[in-house]
């Protein structure tokens, strides 16, 4: 590597980091302020880049070529800190007492809405944006071209940078920004306007990341991937920097532009993987990331309860038998789909029992749940497809290769908390997804494997379906009964109270990696199953959507239930096997329904039907 | 007596602010020992240091003859010395029962136990537990619906089922109504009497102080003023000066 590329491939490094920051420090701002993971910031700066796509243009011909240009960038990155504003009256502001997995939810809906509304709007084609007038050229560095627009975006950031520490330092919007970010309830009690405030902290937030993305359009046309491309790397940069540091997002962007224009020399395809190792790296090392202040120790999970988990009625007990009878009928009167649908439907039951495992009982908060799911529908399809082997031998491989995979990286994380483990779960379930992805001659790579069909016994759906029953619905009633069991109990009191169950002798961290190792089990097997149920497997298994998926799940059919997620995710898997053939904008039914269940019911369906039935205890 | 808890020259600075300075006392077997000051004085941070929340900068901490000075309140809490907090931690999500239950569970060593039905274990002796400290009634209760005073005399509960030779509890009585106070400090003392445990104890209320306490240890601003018997400690120059000077003996957070 001559002198020369080594600085153009350094300065496109800076370029990309700027970028990054710009995209990124809207999102570490809101967060800093409103304690709220916004998913939807990736969402901001694809509209941003899609509103310039459709003001510069016009503006360029009506007025002239310069102002045209950067009023139509300057005006995308206005309409949309309105929408953040928009979103922050009408969303975020009832959400901000639910626990910050709804919120995340919540604002996951709103990436769903909105993916559908662009291709409404603007249809599915790239848009392809103006050039930057003034900046169409390309300036000799050492003998080499680079393009002025680079240079440009060399120079945004830190400007950026300079504009945010100006408007923190010498404006009251700013000192009460900051002051939230130290101690939110200590502004609230000094009688800030918490409303006014918030609002205005997402109008910054984003109309930067619109600024960001709207900066985007001389480089590349305005896509609909843009959103979940930028927030994975958007929350890569923020979790480094520390969550609501505005210069440790800063120096994360500095990091991960450089890491990425030098990796890609190494391995074109995995910049993220990167990204994503350098985040598991700096986690560990230093939790709270570079620039973030160690998260206050809470002396209790948001998930805390206060409902105790009674024995089962007589009742509760006889309906649970007569439904697992009745379920056990249907091969006698539905059709060959139905069963189909009910054998994933069992299939994701325990992948979301697995995830309440950790969520429900231990508070712990996992955000890629999909990497153990994954993790056993590849180990049971790999057997299958490459060595032929049996396939009970393969659906036991399942659990126990996703069980391996699941200690392991618990080992390193079971002792963070908060959000800094469910980016860390993200991390490790995105590098699973870049090596399922990458490493095409083991994988199949994005087409995935073909051809993971039952034995010979087993191929007639009706013998499948009983099989899964028996696997899948022996294990959902394993985690039931874990529940009820001392092991449950002491995930329960680490949730509830972390220095109290220090102080009686239970190991908190050790709990949560048992518990994180068998919920990978449990997760494995329903991949397993579900590998054999489909007779392919490809990398979305392991996607973000998947872990989304699961999510929704839970928390649709409760936390604080023993079986809830069970109910969680037959309602979530129909709805979507009911909707996606019948409309094309099902991610807009979506979206709007997990926005309306976080609204309606957070303590979800049959935490809702509880407490119907089971009135709340009075104080005595 | 013999020495049972003994710490010697502890101190724990946290920035600029000397929150323990070079602190040493020695508690005998089954003394009531009580430690008072003005807020901000260094209790909590003492309480912290000798539970294994908090690594003391220097010094020593021992307990029966072991050094505790670098255990974690694990191991803490299984050499003996059970603790009940400023801030009131119980579970929440479980029964006044099973609060004290999960305790006997953990100090069985079954807290990896995936198959017995948590709920059945140690339920009488649990029972007897919460009995003995008069909220026997609220068995079935959740913690998450209790009034203060109630969860109070529950963490009390956790905190005996390990039967520990050492008590030590931070403001046992914050938050509560002075008729209640005295009520269950009268209770903790009879029992820990009868059971020939140790009591450490902070507390603002000063008829609760002088008491229930043996000895009396005078904290401020980290340095150990002032040591004695209540009367001693009551008559005290340099005691009757730091309280005075921060607004009075009277009990100040009413």
């Amino acid at each position: 590597m001559d002198f020369a590329f080594f600085i153009l491939q350094f300065l496109n490094g800076l370029a990309s980091a700027s970028s990054l920051f710009i995209a990124a420090c809207g999102l570490s701002i809101i967060f800093g302020v409103t304690r709220i993971v916004n998913f939807a910031h990736g969402s901001f700066y694809m509209l941003g880049a899609y509103f310039a796509v459709t003001l510069a243009p016009r503006l360029m011909e009506s007025i002239n070529p310069f102002l045209g240009f950067w009023g139509g960038i300057l005006a995308a990155a206005m309409i949309v800190g309105l929408l953040g504003v928009l979103m922050e009256m009408l969303l975020l502001r009832r959400i901000y007492h639910v626990p910050e997995l709804f919120q995340l939810l919540a604002t996951f809906g709103v990436v769903l809405i909105v993916q559908d509304l662009v291709v409404l709007i603007w249809g599915p084609e790239d848009i392809l944006g103006p050039r930057a007038p003034g900046l169409k050229g390309a300036v000799n560095i050492l003998d080499q071209r680079f393009p002025e627009y680079e240079l440009f975006l060399v120079a945004a950031g830190p400007l950026i940078l300079g504009a945010i520490w100006l408007l923190f330092r010498k404006t009251r919007f700013g000192v009460l920004v900051r002051a939230a970010t130290e101690d939110r309830e200590m502004t609230d009690a000094l009688g800030i306007n918490q409303k006014l405030l918030f609002t205005g902290v997402l109008f910054l937030g984003a109309s930067l990341a619109g600024l960001a993305g709207a900066l985007q359009i001389p480089k590349e046309p305005a896509n609909g991937f843009m959103d979940i491309n930028m927030i994975a790397e958007a929350f890569v940069v923020t979790v480094i920097g520390g969550m609501g540091s505005v210069p440790g997002a800063f120096l994360a962007a500095l990091l991960i532009g450089e890491l990425q224009a030098f990796g890609i020399l190494l391995f074109a395809k995995s910049t993220l993987v990167l990204a994503f190792l350098a985040m598991a790296v700096v986690l560990i090392l230093r939790p709270q990331g570079l620039l973030g202040k160690p998260a206050a120790n809470t002396e209790h999970s948001e998930f805390a309860s206060s409902i105790p988990l009674r024995p089962w009625p007589r009742w509760l007990v006889l309906a649970w038998l007569g439904a697992i009878v009745v379920f056990a009928c249907l091969p006698f009167v539905v059709d060959s789909f139905t069963l189909k649908l009910a054998i994933e439907v069992m299939v994701f039951a325990l992948f979301a029992m697995s995830l309440n495992l950790l969520i429900g009982l231990g508070g712990v908060i996992s955000f890629g749940h999909a990497a153990w799911f994954g993790v056993g529908a590849y180990a049971a399809g790999l057997l299958a497809v490459h060595s032929h082997s049996p396939m009970l031998l393969a659906l036991a491989a399942a659990p126990l290769a996703a069980g391996v995979a699941a200690a392991l990286v618990g080992a390193f994380i079971a002792r963070l908390s908060g959000v800094y483990l469910a980016m860390l779960t993200l991390a490790a379930a995105q590098l699973i997804y870049a090596i399922a992805f990458q490493w095409t001659g083991l994988t199949g790579g994005d087409d995935g494997l073909v051809g993971a069909w039952p034995d010979a016994w087993a191929k007639s759906r009706v013998v499948y379906f009983y099989l899964t029953l028996a696997l899948a619905g022996g294990a959902v009633f394993a985690l039931r009964h874990i529940a009820y069991a001392p092991f449950g109990y002491v995930l329960r009191a680490g949730r509830d109270g972390p220095a109290r169950a220090e102080a009686i002798g239970i190991n908190v961290a050790a709990a949560r990696w048992v518990a994180f190792t068998i919920a990978g089990m449990a997760a494995g097997l329903a991949g397993g199953l579900y590998t054999f149920s489909k007779g392919s497997i490809d990398p979305t298994v392991l996607s973000i959507p998947t872990s989304v998926d699961v999510l929704a799940m839970t928390l649709l059919g409760g936390v604080h239930t023993v079986l809830g997620p069970v109910f969680g995710a037959a309602a979530l898997h129909l709805l979507q096997d009911f909707a996606m053939p019948i409309t094309d904008h099902w991610r807009l039914i979506l979206g709007g329904g997990i926005i309306a269940m976080v609204l309606a019911f957070p303590e979800g369906l049959v935490g809702k039907l509880r407490s119907w039935f089971m009135p709340a205890e009075e104080t005595p | 007596m013999s020495v049972q808890l003994s710490v010697q020259g502890l101190c724990k600075r946290f920035g600029g602010v000397v929150a323990s300075d070079d602190v040493s006392f020695d508690l005998k077997s089954e003394e009531h020992l009580a430690v008072i000051g003005p807020n901000g004085a260094g209790k909590s941070t003492l309480f912290k240091m000798i539970g294994g929340q908090l690594r003391p900068d220097a010094g020593q901490i021992r307990f029966d003859g072991h050094d505790i000075t670098k255990a974690g309140p694990r191991a803490v809490w299984r050499s003996g010395l059970g603790q009940t907090f400023q801030i009131t931690a119980t579970f929440s999500s479980f029964t006044v029962r099973e609060n004290v239950q999960i305790a006997l569970m953990s100090l069985n060593r079954q807290t990896r136990n995936l198959w017995a039905a948590a709920h059945e274990l140690h339920r009488d002796e649990a029972q007897g537990l919460i009995d003995a400290v008069g909220i026997g009634d609220f068995a079935e209760r959740s913690c998450g619906v209790l009034a203060y005073g109630d969860l109070k005399r529950v963490e009390l509960a956790i905190a005996l089922a390990s039967r520990p030779r050492l008590l030590m509890m931070d403001e046992p009585t914050a938050g509560m109504a002075p008729a209640e106070r005295r009520a269950l400090m009268d209770l903790v003392t009879k029992m820990a009497r009868r059971e020939g445990m140790g009591i450490l104890f902070t507390e603002h209320d000063m008829d609760i102080v002088f008491g229930h306490a043996d000895r009396v240890l005078v904290l401020d601003q980290g340095c150990i003023v002032a040591q004695g018997s209540p009367d001693a400690v009551r008559a005290d120059a340099k005691v009757q000066e730091i309280y005075l000077g921060t607004g009075g003996m009277a009990d100040e957070r009413v």
